[in-house]
């Protein structure tokens, strides 16, 4: 990769020469797959991150060229498309709990069943938020960019988020 | 355990995306940036004059306060008249499906090791039928438009420019042009599409405009209209008789983009109206670092015609 040239003149070039985009690609597929796949497992990862891309290079001329990175504005493509998903996103996770290998405690797989229940609870733009920071690794600033809203609204889903988990997990008078 | 570590857990990590996934996923942008990327424009033989006129004017500020060329409008609304007389193609359906075949090529920036910039030539057939198509490509010569790129390309170990470009893509059924014919209405409607756009609505409209006029199942009153447009937008400029780079003669009128320092050419067939070929060249001052006049990038259209079936091509 060519250190000169961001993402942001890459797709200020690709306004007028359209292949330069396929750079965004090379360079940000596996992150957005990673994460579509971690979330959404083989299949549908695989069609999520296509789609991002798609997407994102019909949408290119709408790209802050002030952000030099565009993994955030990808990841909030990503997030969009990822939620309509969000029953198979369940359905998943529930198969992989069923999957614990024998011996795991009772304790344990009620805890995950708990916490899949609670993630359910979520508001869905609240999960969103959690899970581009827990499980994407953006900050809370990319997480803005990510899904077009304040850093203060960020900071706020991400706590509501966590309160309510914490809430759902921790037995009553243990906080 | 935080909250966090707990979510991190439950999702496991994921294993790396398989080399085939990720050539499925690559393959569906590139189809994608053939369709609707492309904003290049061709550059003809014939070019040679217009690359030659390029190169002689300088960057000016052809704005949305620019004036309308009347040579320009005038061969516009020729091109209008023309298209009207047009009769429609058939509707897309059971043994009419719309073929297109064209040769391009255009700027291509390798960015993921030295820097450098070369033109791939790619023959393009679609075939848009009534449930669905299909685009074929294939490529020719690599051309380097300095000494400098070709150096590069080998200090980058001479990876392979043609393999991107060869494939067959199931492309998605194309839904029926809504362009109103009426010509206000039109003009407003790309007005509004092109507004606030960085470069000024008037040049945005030019190049939205083309987009409209190639590889589309437009009626010829729906060009007609666009071309009625084209006059009226401040800025369009005419060139004049060309040949393009099969040999057919055609009218030219250009746009200058002075955010990249480039000029864009439609190619116009004087009987018909049809779009023969675009170019793009670059004016004295631009962002590529190529002496004027230089060829970035070229379209030619050279079949436009029904076939019995997707993958039939015209006798």
């Amino acid at each position: 990769m060519n250190a000169e040239l961001t993402d942001a003149v890459l797709i200020e070039r690709s306004l007028v020469e359209p292949h330069a985009f396929a750079s965004i690609f090379d360079r940000h597929f596996d992150a957005v797959h990673g994460y579509a796949r971690r979330r959404l497992g083989r299949s549908v990862a695989e069609e999520v991150a296509s789609e991002t891309f798609v997407r994102a290079f019909d949408r290119r001329a709408s790209f802050d060229l002030s952000r030099v990175d565009a993994r955030p504005w990808l990841f909030g493509i990503a997030a969009n498309l990822m939620r309509r998903h969000w029953r198979t996103e369940r359905r998943r996770l529930r198969a992989l709990d069923r999957l614990q290998p024998a011996g795991t405690e009772d304790a344990s797989r009620a805890e995950r069943a708990d916490l899949v229940a609670a993630l359910d609870a979520l508001p869905a733009r609240e999960r969103e938020a959690l899970l581009l920071f827990a499980l994407a690794d953006l900050s809370y600033e990319e997480i803005a960019d990510a899904l077009d809203v304040p850093i203060g609204t960020v900071r706020s889903r991400l706590s509501r988020a966590r309160d309510r988990i914490r809430k759902q997990l921790v037995p009553e008078g243990v906080v | 355990m935080p909250a966090l570590e707990k979510v991190r857990e439950l999702y496991p990590d994921p294993p790396p995306a398989a080399p085939e996934a990720r050539e499925r996923a690559r393959l569906a942008l590139v189809a994608r940036i053939e369709r609707r990327g492309r904003r290049r424009v061709v550059m003809p033989a014939a070019g040679l004059a217009i690359a030659a006129a390029a190169a002689v004017v300088a960057l000016v500020g052809v704005g949305d306060e620019a004036r309308i060329d009347a040579g320009a409008a005038a061969v516009l609304r020729e091109a209008a008249a023309k298209a009207n007389e047009q009769k429609p193609l058939p509707p897309l359906g059971h043994g009419r499906v719309l073929y297109v075949k064209s040769v391009d090529a255009y700027l291509n920036t390798w960015a993921d090791t030295a820097s450098f910039s070369v033109l791939v030539p790619h023959v393009r057939e679609t075939w848009h039928g009534p449930e669905g198509g299909l685009l074929v490509t294939s490529t020719g010569e690599p051309e380097f438009l300095s000494a400098r790129d070709r150096q590069r390309w080998i200090a980058a170990g001479r990876p392979n420019l043609r393999e991107g470009g060869v494939g067959r893509t199931a492309l998605e059924r194309q839904a029926t042009s809504d362009l109103p014919t009426d010509v206000d209405a039109l003009f407003s409607r790309l007005e509004d599409e092109a507004r606030g756009h960085s470069e000024g609505t008037a040049r945005q409209m030019f190049t939205r405009l083309g987009d409209h006029l190639r590889e589309t199942n437009i009626s010829p009153r729906q060009r007609a209209a666009l071309y009625e447009v084209a006059a009226r937008i401040p800025g369009v400029e005419l060139i004049g008789r060309v040949r393009d780079p099969v040999g057919r003669s055609g009218v030219a009128v250009a746009m200058e983009h002075p955010s990249d320092g480039t000029r864009e050419t439609l190619v116009i067939d004087r009987a018909s109206g049809v779009l023969l070929a675009e170019e793009r060249v670059t004016l004295r001052e631009n962002v590529y670092g190529y002496p004027a006049g230089t060829l970035i990038g070229h379209s030619t259209y050279l079949v436009t015609r029904m076939v019995g079936a997707v993958g039939s091509r015209p006798e």
